[in-house]
Parts: C-alpha cells; sequence; structure tokens
C-alpha cells in the first residue's frame, strides 16, 4: 500500500514538473505581458506591432538585437470574467475594460498620472471629454485602445430601393418617427411577416437613445455634481413613451419578437449587421469598428454608407465610449507595462486603427487632416463615416451619465426600466421613477459603507446646494435661460453639465 | 478500550493519506467556502471595495442584508418565478411515470409490418426532405419531416423494442444543457419556429369564428370553464374527504390536499375576471373548510396515521390544483377572445420567450419536456420491476379493468419512489432556472425568467455584492432545507398508501 502511495505522490511530482517546464510560457523566447481584451482577431496583429514598435523605438531594451525585449500574450476575457479576476489577484498586467475609472476606483488599476505625461499618453493626447472615461478622483487610470461615437449608420442602397432619402444632421426625432413610418409603407410589409426595417429595436436603441435625447432637452440622469439621479422627469418620461409607441402603436420599430424571429446570429457585429448589409435594416447605430465586418465583402457586395447624428432635441449631442488599456494594479511589471500605454498614443499604433478601422485612433492628432483616415482610397463606399465620427468625437461627444457614488457593475436600471415599459408592466413614469429610487438607494448604500467615499460626497452635496441657489436665480424665456448668476466650471463633476451650461453661457471660470 | 498496534496505526495513516486530497479538495471547495458564504452573509462585503487591493474595513452588518432581501421589490417577483416554474413539477412526474409505463412493455411487432413501416415511412422522409430542398414548401414539409422523425421512432421501436425507446426518452438527460436550450430557442421563435409554423395555421383558422363570436357567448364559454372548475374542486375536494373517512388519507395529508387544491379558488376572486368567478371561489372553500370542521367533530370510519397518503395528497391533488388554474386561464381566455380575434392582427400565436406572459410558461413546457425522460422515469422504472406481479394477477382475477390495475396496484405501489421524485424535484426546482435564464433570456423581458438561482448569481458576480448574495443564498437554502425536512419526516415510509 505504501509503495503504491509513494508511485502516486511521484508520478504526480513528476507531472507537475513537466507541466511548469512545458507550459506555453515557458516555451518562449522572451518574457511576455499579458494583455485581457476582447476577442477581436486584430488584436494578434496590434501585439505584434508592439513588438516590433519595441524593438525599433527601444532597441537598448533587449539583448538579442533579433528580440523584442518583451512581447504580448492575448487573453480574451469578458468583463465580468476580467473584474472576477482582478479582484482575486489573477489579472494579466494590461486589462481593457469599457469602464475604467470603475476599475480605478476599486483599486485595481495602478494610477498612471505621472507616467503618462513622461510617455505621452495623457489627456491632452485624447479627445476632448474624455476625462470621465479615463479618470477617477483626478487620477489617470487609462488610455484608449480605440475610441468610438456610435451614431446612425445608413445603406444608402436601401434608402434608394424604398425611395427615402437620406435624413439631415440635424433630424429631430419627429424626422424620425416621420421617415420610418414612410419607410415601412414603403416596404409593403403590412400584411406579411416583416422582415424589413427602418431602424433597431427599441431594446437595441436602449439606454444611448435615451440618454442623448434627454440631454438634447436639457436634462441628464445625475445632477451637476453626480450625487443624486434626477432622471424622473418629464422629459425623460417622454422618450420611454416615445419608445413604447413606435413599437407597438405606429410599428415603425421592430417588436423583441421580430428581432428574435430574425435572428442569424452570424459574424461579428451579430444579426443587426447582417440584415444591414442584406438591406433589411436602413440603418444601425455603430462607428467606424463596424466597418472591420463590412470591408470582409467583396468588391462588387460593397454598398454605399452615410451617417448622422441621432436624431434628437435642440442641445447636440452623442456619446463617446472607449475600450481604454490600464496596467492591473498587482502587475509585477509595471516598468514593462508602460511601454505599452505609450505604444497606444504612438503613430504606429494610430495609423494602424486607421488603416483597419478599429474605431477612431485613440489620438485624434493622426486623423484631423489625414486624408487617408478621412477617405481612404479603396473604400470610397464609406462615404462620411470617417469624417462625422471624428467630427462628432470632436465637437459633440459626452461620455454616459456615470456617478462616482454609484457604480453600475450589475443590472442597468435603465435598461430594465425600457424592458418593464416595452412588456407592459409598468408605465413610463413607474418605470422609471423606479430606476431612479434604486439609483439613489444605490448612493445612498455605497455612500454608507465607503467612508473615504463618504467624505467625497458631503463635499460635494454641499456644492450641489450652491449650484441649486443658484439656478434658482436664473430666468427662463421659451424654456431657455436668459439671465441669471453663473456657476462655476470647477463646481461642476458631471460632463454633460459641463458643455451645456457653457453653451448657454452660464458657467465662469473656476472659483 | 481499543488498542491500536503499530501496524493498525500505520494503516490508518496510509488510508488517511490516500484519503487526504480528496478531503483537502472538499475543505478547500466546499466546506470552507460553505463557512466563508455564511460569514459573508452578515457583512457589507462588496467587490468594489472589499478586494486585495482596497484596504476598507470590512463590516458587520448583522441581519441587514436579510431584511433588505425582504424588503426587496425583486424578491417577492423572482421568488413568485421561481414557484412558478415549479408548477410543472407534478405534470412532469405524472409525464415521467406515464412513459415509465409505456417502456415498460414490449413494442417489437411481426416482420411483415416492420417492412411495411419501413418503406412507408423512407418515402414519406425522401418527399419531406425533397419538397425542403426544391419546392422550399415550408411549413408543409416541416410537418411531414416531423411525421417522418415520428415514424423513424416508431419503425425504430417495432424492431429494437423497449431499448430502442428507453434510449430515446433518455436523450434530453444525457444531452448538453445549452445544446438543447439553443435548439429550443430556435423551436420558439416567434415568427419562423416550427411551434408558431404549426399553431399559426390553426389560429388563423379560429380566428373568424372567434371574431364572429357575440359577448354573450363568450360569457357563457366563460362561465362554463368556471363552473368545470368549481364542479372539479368539489369532486377533488369530496375524493379526498372519502379517503380521509375511509382511512386511507392522514390528518395532515388532508388538509394539505385541501390547501393546495384551494390556491387557484383562492386566486380566483384576484385573477378571474367574471365578476361572480371570486365570490364562487371564495364561497367553495368556505364550505369545504366549514365542512372540514364540521368532520373534525364528527369521528371517522377508519383511522390511520396522520401524514398517511403525503404523495398523494401533494401529487394528484398537485395536477388538479395546476388543472383548476388552467380551467380559470381558459374561462379568462374565452372572455376576451371575441376582442382578441375581432383585432387587427387576429389571433396571433405566443411570442414565447419575448413575451413577458409567456416566457415562463415557455420554460415550463421546455422543463416538462425534460422532466418526461430524465432520471425520474428511470426510477420510475426500477419501481416497477419491482411491483409484484401476484398484485397484477390478483386484480386480474378480481377482473380490475387497466386503470383499475393502475389505481389500486401500480400506483399505490410506486408511491414512495413518487414522493422521492416530488421531493427532490422541489429541492431542484428551488435551485433551478440559472441555466435556462443565462442562456435563454438573460432573466428577462422585464425580469420574467429570473429565478433565485440566477439572482444570487447576477447579485454576485455582475454586481459584485457577495454579502447580499450569500444572504439570498442562505435564504434558498432555508427553503431547501425545509424540503428536506419534510422529505425526512414524511418520505418514503408507506409503500401501500
Amino acid at each position: 500500500m505504501n509503495k503504491i502511495l509513494l508511485l502516486s505522490l511521484f508520478v504526480l511530482i513528476v507531472v507537475s514538473v513537466f507541466t511548469v517546464l512545458f507550459r506555453p510560457e515557458a516555451q518562449e523566447k522572451y518574457p511576455l505581458l499579458e494583455w485581457m481584451s476582447d476577442t477581436n482577431p486584430q488584436r494578434f496583429e496590434q501585439a505584434e506591432l508592439f513588438e516590433k514598435w519595441l524593438k525599433e523605438k527601444y532597441p537598448e531594451l533587449s539583448a538579442d538585437k533579433e528580440l523584442p525585449a518583451f512581447g504580448i500574450k492575448l487573453n480574451a476575457a469578458s468583463n465580468q470574467s476580467t473584474i472576477i479576476q482582478a479582484v482575486s489577484g489573477v489579472a494579466g498586467d494590461l486589462i481593457d475594460h469599457l469602464n475604467v475609472p470603475i476599475f480605478g476606483a476599486m483599486g485595481l488599476l495602478h494610477p498612471l498620472n505621472e507616467d503618462a505625461k513622461r510617455g505621452g499618453y495623457g489627456l491632452d493626447s485624447t479627445y476632448p471629454n474624455m476625462k470621465g472615461l479615463l479618470t477617477y478622483e483626478g487620477e489617470q487610470y487609462g488610455y484608449p485602445c480605440n475610441v468610438a461615437v456610435s451614431s446612425f449608420m445608413f445603406n444608402l442602397n436601401t434608402l434608394d430601393k424604398y425611395d427615402v432619402s437620406l435624413p439631415d444632421e440635424d433630424w429631430t426625432t419627429e424626422d424620425f418617427e416621420e421617415i420610418s413610418k414612410e419607410f415601412m409603407e414603403r416596404t409593403g410589409q403590412a400584411n406579411t411577416r416583416r422582415t424589413i426595417f427602418f431602424s433597431l429595436s427599441a431594446e437595441s436603441l436602449g439606454e444611448p437613445f435615451i440618454i442623448i435625447n434627454a440631454r438634447s432637452n436639457g436634462i441628464d440622469f445625475y445632477n451637476e455634481t453626480l450625487t443624486k439621479c434626477i432622471a424622473n422627469d418629464e422629459r425623460v418620461y417622454k422618450i420611454y413613451e416615445q419608445l413604447y409607441r413606435w413599437t407597438y402603436v405606429d410599428k415603425i420599430l421592430p417588436t423583441a419578437a421580430e428581432v428574435a424571429s430574425n435572428d442569424t446570429e452570424t459574424g461579428f457585429g451579430g444579426a443587426a449587421f447582417t440584415h444591414f448589409i442584406n438591406g433589411n435594416y436602413a440603418t444601425i447605430i455603430a462607428g467606424r469598428w463596424a466597418l472591420i465586418r463590412f470591408r470582409e465583402l467583396a468588391a462588387s457586395e460593397r454598398f454605399p454608407m452615410a451617417m448622422t447624428l441621432y436624431p434628437q432635441g435642440p442641445f447636440k449631442n452623442a456619446l463617446i465610449t472607449t475600450r481604454a488599456t490600464g496596467v492591473y494594479a498587482g502587475t509585477r511589471h509595471f516598468d514593462k507595462a508602460r511601454y505599452f500605454m505609450e505604444f497606444l498614443a504612438s503613430k504606429e499604433y494610430n495609423d494602424y486603427i486607421i488603416k483597419y478601422t478599429d474605431g477612431l485612433p485613440p489620438n485624434p492628432k493622426y486623423a484631423l487632416d489625414n486624408p487617408e483616415y478621412l477617405s481612404p482610397k479603396e473604400y470610397p463606399n464609406e462615404g462620411n463615416i470617417h469624417e462625422k465620427e471624428l467630427e462628432y468625437a470632436m465637437r459633440y461627444a459626452i461620455p454616459a451619465p456615470q456617478s462616482p457614488y454609484f457604480r453600475k457593475t450589475g443590472t442597468g436600471w435603465f435598461s430594465y426600466a425600457l424592458s418593464k415599459v416595452m412588456a407592459n408592466r409598468a408605465t413610463a413614469k413607474e418605470a422609471v421613477d423606479e430606476a431612479v429610487t434604486r439609483t439613489n438607494n444605490g448612493i445612498a448604500e455605497m455612500v454608507a459603507a465607503n467612508d473615504k467615499l463618504a467624505v467625497i460626497y458631503d463635499r460635494d452635496v454641499k456644492l450641489q446646494k450652491k449650484i441649486d441657489a443658484i439656478k434658482a436665480t436664473w430666468k427662463y424665456r421659451w424654456g431657455r435661460v436668459v439671465s441669471g448668476e453663473k456657476i462655476p466650471e470647477n463646481w461642476v463633476k458631471n460632463p454633460f453639465y459641463l458643455k451645456y451650461y457653457a453653451h448657454l453661457g452660464m458657467l465662469k471660470g473656476a472659483e | 478500550m481499543l488498542k491500536l498496534t503499530r501496524r493498525d496505526v500505520r494503516e490508518i495513516s496510509t488510508g488517511i493519506l490516500f484519503l487526504l486530497p480528496n478531503i483537502l479538495g472538499f475543505l478547500a471547495f466546499t466546506t470552507i467556502p460553505l463557512a466563508i458564504s455564511l460569514f459573508m452573509a452578515f457583512t457589507d462585503w462588496n467587490l468594489e471595495m472589499h478586494n486585495m487591493f482596497q484596504n476598507q474595513e470590512l463590516r458587520s452588518v448583522g441581519f441587514a442584508n436579510f431584511k433588505k432581501l425582504f424588503t426587496d421589490p425583486d424578491f417577492p417577483t423572482f421568488l413568485g418565478n421561481t414557484l412558478f416554474l415549479m408548477l410543472g413539477i407534478p405534470f412532469g412526474i405524472a409525464g415521467s411515470l406515464f412513459a415509465a409505463l409505456l417502456l415498460n412493455n414490449d413494442f417489437r411487432c411481426s416482420r411483415m409490418k416492420r417492412v411495411y413501416g419501413i418503406v412507408v415511412l423512407t418515402v414519406v422522409l425522401i418527399v419531406a426532405c425533397g419538397m425542403l430542398i426544391l419546392a422550399g414548401a415550408g411549413s408543409t414539409a416541416m410537418t411531414l419531416l416531423i411525421c417522418g422523425i415520428v415514424g423513424t421512432i416508431l419503425v425504430l421501436g417495432s424492431v429494437g423494442g423497449q431499448t430502442v425507446y428507453r434510449t430515446l426518452f433518455y436523450f434530453p438527460s444525457f444531452t448538453a444543457g445549452v445544446a438543447t436550450y439553443i435548439l429550443w430557442k430556435k423551436l420558439y421563435s416567434p415568427e419562423n419556429g416550427p411551434i408558431n409554423n404549426v399553431l399559426q395555421p390553426i389560429l388563423d383558422h379560429i380566428t373568424p369564428v372567434a371574431a364572429s363570436m357575440s359577448p354573450a357567448t363568450a360569457h357563457v364559454i366563460s362561465s362554463a370553464f368556471l363552473i368545470v372548475m368549481g364542479l372539479l374542486y368539489a369532486y377533488a375536494v369530496s375524493r379526498v374527504i372519502v379517503s380521509w373517512k375511509n382511512g386511507e388519507t392522514g390528518t395532515l395529508s388532508y388538509v394539505i390536499a385541501l390547501v393546495v387544491l384551494s390556491i387557484p379558488m383562492l386566486c380566483s376572486h384576484l385573477w378571474c375576471s367574471l365578476p361572480w368567478g371570486g365570490a364562487l371561489g371564495l364561497s367553495l372553500v368556505t364550505l369545504a373548510v366549514l365542512f372540514t370542521l364540521l368532520m373534525f367533530l364528527t369521528r371517522r370510519e377508519y383511522k390511520c396515521v396522520y401524514d398517511y397518503g403525503m404523495s398523494n395528497a401533494i401529487v394528484l391533488d398537485g395536477i388538479v390544483m395546476v388543472g383548476l388554474f388552467i380551467c380559470l386561464g381558459l374561462s379568462n381566455v374565452f372572455l376576451a377572445l371575441p376582442e382578441m380575434a375581432g383585432g387587427t392582427d387576429g389571433l396571433t400565436a405566443p411570442k414565447w420567450l419575448s413575451d413577458y406572459y409567456w416566457a415562463k410558461p415557455s420554460l415550463m413546457i421546455m422543463g416538462f419536456w425534460a422532466a418526461i425522460g430524465s432520471n425520474n422515469m428511470l426510477l420510475y422504472l426500477a419501481g416497477l420491476s419491482g411491483v409484484s406481479q401476484e398484485l397484477y394477477e390478483a386484480a386480474d382475477i378480481d377482473g380490475a379493468s387497466p386503470l383499475q390495475r393502475f389505481w389500486n396496484v401500480t400506483w399505490p405501489q410506486l408511491s414512495n419512489v413518487t414522493f422521492f421524485i416530488l421531493i427532490m424535484s422541489i429541492m431542484g426546482g428551488l435551485q433551478g432556472g440559472f441555466e435556462t435564464a443565462r442562456t435563454m433570456t438573460k432573466g428577462g423581458p422585464a425580469g420574467a425568467t429570473t429565478t433565485l438561482a440566477y439572482y444570487i448569481y447576477s447579485e454576485g458576480f455582475e454586481s459584485g455584492r457577495l454579502g447580499y448574495a450569500s444572504a439570498v443564498a442562505w435564504t434558498l437554502f432555508v427553503m431547501v432545507f425545509c424540503v428536506t425536512l419534510f422529505n425526512w419526516k414524511f418520505g418514503n415510509k408507506y409503500t401501500n398508501d
């Protein structure tokens, strides 16, 4: 018996040693940093490009001139597995995420302020209004891998087929309704199973549509200091009601059942992109990144495209998002990881993004006035997409509402509210009010549980009272502020209100 | 006192060393996490604040997480969803028993019949595939194809006997869950799924008839269903009373049966569209309660143990309960039918997973399909093999019909198996719904298919509120534990009840 036990132990030890010796990492000729990113196949080329860039720009780092000092190993991880691995201390050295400030607030990312200045990847080397997407409490925690200002992208062939003209840049929700009705009528599907639609479903338009429209009418989900959710407002209710009406009364948007029936689940971008290519959707919500899929088509199958802003109210705005990379707080290789961050702001990387359309390049200076970016010769069918998205990013874009006192890692309450409205489970008012209550309860819980946060929160609540007092002096005509005291710029934390009040002329310098 | 020799000690140590990997694994992955989760349930553990990079102090919150749970508007909804999905359990049990009874027979037929069967089947399959490929004759070819597949199964059964059927029926159990869920998602596709492809033409034929129905007719049919519901309730209660009087059901089992049967009648007060429906339900329940009280004051002819007949009380009356709910639902549907059919779209097939009200029944139907050929069927098959043939012979001598043979021999002999299956199904039901919700609906639409298991996952791993998620998990544990206690107390005792 003892012999069997010892033999088992011996076998286990030998297998363990072999596993360690022959694991993929041990086979590499140079050390590798782990980059937790998405499943986009372009990441592999980007990793190779980094190694080439490192070898050329910092040859002194490598002992062997043929090899880079270190390389990148990709680890495709979902947002959820990234967060679980990160809090458990086993995440990769570099982490991609759509919400870097949350990771920063959770202490999972390395602060980068000083190094970003030295390495040339600070906030000044990216788009305006990116602060809210890359920083938390004044500290930078990431730099964009790519940027997107997803807007309405049109298949012009589909519009031509049904003799509907491309909407203006300034189109409103009323225009959207009118054009959609016209389009749906011309498809002649009144008495048949519908497979052709003007736009995506209400659920797919979702929160971005609601946010952009609410903001265009002067209201955000959060107040100026991000201490309270204030979306329980007529202007927000109206958007929810509109989405319901468009789907089930006017029948201009596909219902959830129609979306499920037409589900093809094929390729990058999913069913919506397939339908867009096939002319079943005249428009989708996308950015340059979608061109990765459309460029896969044979030249004869490509179709002309164009882009406009979301249909909205008087204050034109768009949502900017970024898949940003940060350095994991638990990495033992910050000295190496910082080179990768520098690489993201380099010409080589930005040119790659420009060439292969993986979103907007992180550093806009490489795109502005660059003919290769603005009108790629090989793809004339892409029309104004490149120019427009860049313009939106520079001129209209604001990050989605995000309060540091309520971290949206779980259920999106405003999307949940939309699903309740669409399922006839609640009126728009009931559903939105519930979402607001849940968010404000979340803020209260978060602040109560976190002493450090409570100090900042109290400070901001006091500021909010001052802002409210100033706003009480404002005089309105036709719903627009015409006179009153101005708010000091540094009191306002909400990026939307910073831009909106500046637009109204109600913002003054820091106090 | 037992004295251990050096050799004994050495052998015990060797044994422990062999067991050590398993013990360590059990400690590391079961016992310790279990203890930690219990601890977590009383703290404000949140991944955002409490991780290896944040030094935020972990606070004890006492029962705050549990208090929050019971005041959370989502908890009753998600518990309700879980319980709703469990309504399919009695049908699942009945289905698996029916499958087991069928599979207990031999289906082989004569050689000539087999040959004819194979020829007919081959023609049907070729025509169906040809139509699908060449003519694109959508639903007709699909119907033929389904007929062909059913035919294949029948022919295979006639050739291979019960082994073929047993294997086929057990298929859902050894097929990967996610694969079957995706398959069902396709089946449920609202516009082009095979289910609605069959259902919609039928509804199209019914629509003009339903639309031309006068409100008075609709009222009468709706009332008829309510009356059927009342009669069914009265009959089921009278059966239980007789059974109690005859000493075939214990007092506790009787009370449980009465409660189970009365739930739909009480719900009719809330849900019935006919104004007098609620009053009917309440009066019948009141009558049953009064009669029970009266009976308790009189003496029974035959007495038995108080928990005798528990499985009958739960399973049979559970099936009747679902039947009562169906009557209630049909009553409401028929009342609204002319209006529904007269709408612009006429009668439309359900939107299944995309519809708030149909999403749960869709999952329930799928669960029913999976339950028929599950381990429950195997347990029943094993149980059937244990039923003494002498009992059947005695029944035959007494001139019993097949139904009487089942009712008086098979069913009582299987009652301990039934009870075991019921308890395991309830426990599984309370913990279930995660895979289906995650794969098919993401808990939607509007939380319609979010069960407690999915809620725990979402709170723990999406929101990062580990303390709260642990509190939900331990609340669920208490529920499962209560069911286990019930099983402990009443299970596996009376084979002949």
